[in-house]
């Protein structure tokens, strides 16, 4: 599970933002806006973190039961998967 | 179909537009796709080296004021030499707040920002003599050799 080339998070004014740079910003022209865990699980797939070790951090992180962190990881995974945002 | 919304659009729902630069005519500050800028709305009339984000036809331009006049602005790209005249505050969207070069987040209120935006202003004119020159002499030199090849 890798991010694609080019789309960075940024934190502006308080929110975390995905956009695209580089190769990927000729065909991506608009912002995602995350909320806190959005952009935590962003940041730690791009540290190489695998599915359950972003869970388990979430789930410490956000003081969450470990089924819950791991549904929200899921979930953030799958919509980030749709959205494109990961190489294949 | 275009569905990208327009940039005012965007900074009206948002309060804000956040973009990748495109393009070199603010060189050196900012490379082609490279970096992140932050748009806010105006607020009011804007100052010397402000860069606004304002339209120029069907396109977006995001230059620097490099003096303003009392009911326009004269702006002019880091990296360009022609200056542009009769921008007034309905042609500008929004203001450059803050930015991402590379990986590193300044805001223009940072020090070495200003400074860097009074220099640029105040070497325009040794900038362009300098281009001016560079160019000259490329194209003496281009001559040379041409005569010295059909010897």
């Amino acid at each position: 599970m890798k991010i694609k080339e080019g789309f960075v998070l940024r934190r502006v004014l308080d929110e975390a933002i995905v956009i695209a740079s580089g190769e990927a910003s000729k065909n991506f022209h608009g912002m995602i806006k995350l909320n806190d865990s959005a952009a935590d699980i962003w940041t730690w797939i791009s540290e190489g973190l695998d599915e359950s070790e972003i869970a388990k951090k979430l789930s410490e992180k956000y003081e969450l039961s470990e089924e819950k962190a791991k549904e929200d990881t899921e979930s953030m995974i799958k919509q980030m998967s749709d959205a494109g945002f990961f190489e294949i | 179909m275009n569905s990208r919304k327009k940039i005012e659009t965007v900074i009206a729902e948002e309060g804000k537009f956040v973009s990748t630069t495109s393009g070199v005519s603010m060189k050196p500050l900012f490379a082609d796709r490279r970096d992140t800028i932050i748009v806010l709305p105006p607020c009011g009339r804007l100052k010397k080296y402000d860069v606004p984000l304002y339209r120029r036809g069907e396109e977006y331009v995001l230059h620097r004021i490099v003096k303003v006049l009392p009911d326009s602005y004269v702006i002019c790209g880091d990296n360009c030499e022609n200056l542009e005249y009769g921008i007034t505050d309905s042609d500008i969207i929004g203001v450059l707040s803050a930015f991402y070069r590379k990986d590193k987040y300044y805001t223009v209120k940072h020090p070495l920002y200003r400074l860097y935006s009074v220099l640029i202003v105040k070497t325009f004119r040794v900038r362009m003599l300098y281009r001016s020159c560079r160019r000259k002499l490329a194209k003496t030199v281009r001559k040379f050799i041409k005569k010295k090849k059909a010897r």
